[in-house]
């Protein structure tokens, strides 16, 4: 496995193809969007408008209001701080962790590497968002609860393919050079494993983005997530839905948001897959 | 076979005690003295004390932790704090609703989910099967709270053709069961597709095509019979699917399942309810995997070459 520069391959592959075009300028949109909502909404997120209640997506409202006459869009921008948060943080906390677990255990395997792999037996025997339920029972709801809920179960993935990677370039020649030349066992992890493993990981870490937005949205949907003021896409949905029959837009188009976002996510990951195992688009039956 | 039978089952036991730590670690950290959460506000100190004691709250955590297995396994699950119920009963009661639905959508999932990733391993290359990848890149990011929103504003108001939330009758297990299958469609036929790759690159497919052989037969009676994980595998994966997607899709249509009883519970602090259910569907859920681990070496005699059972 060679180090290479998949972000350059990542946009050299997008020419020509429409589909990773519109998801770059998605993931491109959500972070613009998260850094200057206060000069591209229309309005504040907190601005009420009870004369203007359900107004259908029209030259007013561009995509509708809410039952309390909130800009729909506004909240979309608003409250892409959170998505954004929500895709990214627990991503990069879950596969630290997971990676240096998946790594430790990998290399030294014996004790450590049984005592690891039990631990991620048991975070593995709770379904989907059972384990950040529970977590949730004990730390009640709110966002960064949530956030750390899912954080959690998903270091396992990270800790298990780490780990095969790991016993991947563990015998391969320049680790016995390195450990032939004295290396320590730390710098061999650090400095040698690591960067030799980054690339699938990274494609692991693109796939699970969505994931996490999935999943900590679905639990802002289930009430568990933020509190009201906070503009949050999940809780949008889970307060229009009431109004459902009335005003169908304020419930979807929130969800709407959150599907263009994974799907972006995860249109990119493939492209990376396809880019670093070329193999994989040439099989045929 | 007996013997790896007995293997996998005995891992289960420290799986088990594993879950059970956890859950008992999650109830003892919540804030505030379990025997005046069970009490409630108007409780007065020696009531208070004496509770304390027959929960065993005054011995070292340890000796706590033994008391309360003991508890789990003679069937003392404890009492709803909402509707003092045992939590047994709620289990038992509620666990056929969610088994009818996951039946419901397993079936959707695996018919969906082979048919899918067959045509598009078999086409891999051509449009259709861009279009299939397409697709599965998009059911798998669509959110199911999104897909049963939409769901029951077409179909529960608009053309009142199913309806939007109930249960007992097949009619209400509809509307759940495609929010739930759209995502496990995609995952299976991802995972068909590519095992089916995986498969034809091999070399008796090869020798196969060098007898030549037609492409159809070579599917069927060389890379189907090989490639296809054990129908059970899916079925198995496909109910795992059911039950992840249960908290959300059952609350959402307040399908009265486990998924919507662990919201539900988790929403109104119902602590008792609450560890009887992450116990109880973990414990589902790690039985699963192993009927299906067992299963699948039982099926495949290469693995069961190869590991020597």
């Amino acid at each position: 496995m060679e180090r290479r520069n998949i972000i350059g391959e990542l946009f050299k592959a997008a020419k020509g193809e429409p589909t990773i075009i519109f998801a770059l300028s998605i993931v491109f949109t959500l972070i613009l969007f998260a850094a200057f909502p206060q000069f591209l909404a229309p309005t504040g997120y907190e601005r009420v408008d009870l004369a203007n209640r359900l107004v259908p997506p029209g030259p007013k409202y561009f995509l509708g209001s809410d039952f309390v006459g909130r800009d729909i869009l506004s909240l979309i921008i608003w409250g892409s701080r959170v998505a954004l948060m929500v895709t990214v943080i627990p991503t990069l906390i879950s596969a630290t962790i997971g990676i240096a677990l998946g790594i430790i255990s990998g290399y030294v395997g014996g004790y450590v590497d049984d005592a690891v792999m039990r631990g991620v037996d048991i975070l593995m025997s709770f379904p989907g968002l059972l384990l950040a339920l529970a977590i949730i029972n004990v730390l009640g709801p709110g966002l960064w609860n949530a956030m750390w809920s899912v954080t959690i179960g998903r270091i396992s993935g990270y800790t298990r393919l780490s780990r095969s990677l790991t016993f991947s370039v563990k015998e391969t020649g320049y680790i016995e050079y390195a450990r032939a030349l004295g290396s320590s066992r730390n710098r061999i992890m650090v400095r040698h494993i690591f960067p030799n493993i980054l690339t699938p990981i990274i494609v692991q870490m693109t796939f699970s983005m969505p994931g996490t937005l999935l999943s900590v949205a679905g639990l802002s949907f289930l009430g568990l997530g933020p509190s009201p003021p906070t503009p949050d896409w999940g809780v949008l949905m889970q307060q229009s839905r009431a109004y459902l029959v009335y005003a169908p837009w304020a419930a979807v188009v929130p969800g709407l948001a959150i599907f263009l976002v994974a799907f972006s996510f995860n249109t990119i990951g493939e492209t990376l897959r396809d880019i670093i195992d070329p193999r994989r688009k040439y099989l045929k039956l | 076979m007996w013997k790896y039978i007995l293997k996998r089952g005995l891992y289960l036991i420290p799986t088990l005690l594993g879950i059970s730590l956890i859950v008992f670690t999650l109830v003892r950290l919540i804030p505030g003295d379990p025997a005046e959460i069970i009490l409630g506000q108007r409780a007065t100190e020696d009531v208070i004390v004496i509770i304390r004691r027959q929960m065993g709250l005054d011995r070292p955590i340890y000796v706590q932790y033994i008391i309360w297995l003991k508890n789990l396994l003679t069937g003392n699950w404890g009492k709803s704090l909402i509707s003092n119920v045992s939590t047994t009963y709620l289990l038992r009661n509620r666990f056929r609703y969610t088994i009818n639905l996951a039946i419901f959508s397993m079936s959707l999932v695996t018919a969906g989910g082979l048919f899918l990733g067959v045509i598009s391993a078999y086409k891999a290359g051509s449009r259709i099967d861009k279009f299939i990848r397409f697709m599965v890149i998009f059911g798998w990011s669509l959110p199911s709270f999104l897909v049963g929103i939409v769901l029951i504003y077409l179909f529960a108001l608009k053309i009142k053709l199913f309806p939007a939330f109930g249960a007992g009758e097949l009619r209400h297990l509809v509307l759940p069961a495609l929010a739930t299958s759209v995502g496990g469609i995609s995952y299976i036929s991802r995972i068909t597709r590519g095992s089916l790759l995986e498969v034809a690159g091999q070399d008796f497919v090869k020798t196969a095509r060098a007898k030549g052989l037609k492409n159809r037969r070579i599917l069927i009676s060389h890379i189907l019979r090989n490639a296809l994980l054990p129908i059970v595998t899916v079925l198995g994966m496909s109910f795992g699917w059911a039950l992840s997607g249960s908290f959300i899709v059952e609350t959402i249509f307040s399908y009265p399942g486990l998924g919507f009883l662990t919201t539900q519970s988790v929403s109104m602090r119902d602590y008792p309810v609450v560890q009887g259910c992450i116990l109880f569907i973990a414990i589902i859920y790690s039985l699963t995997n192993l009927v299906v681990d067992v299963l699948y070496v039982y099926l495949d005699p290469r693995i069961r070459y190869e590991r020597g059972i």
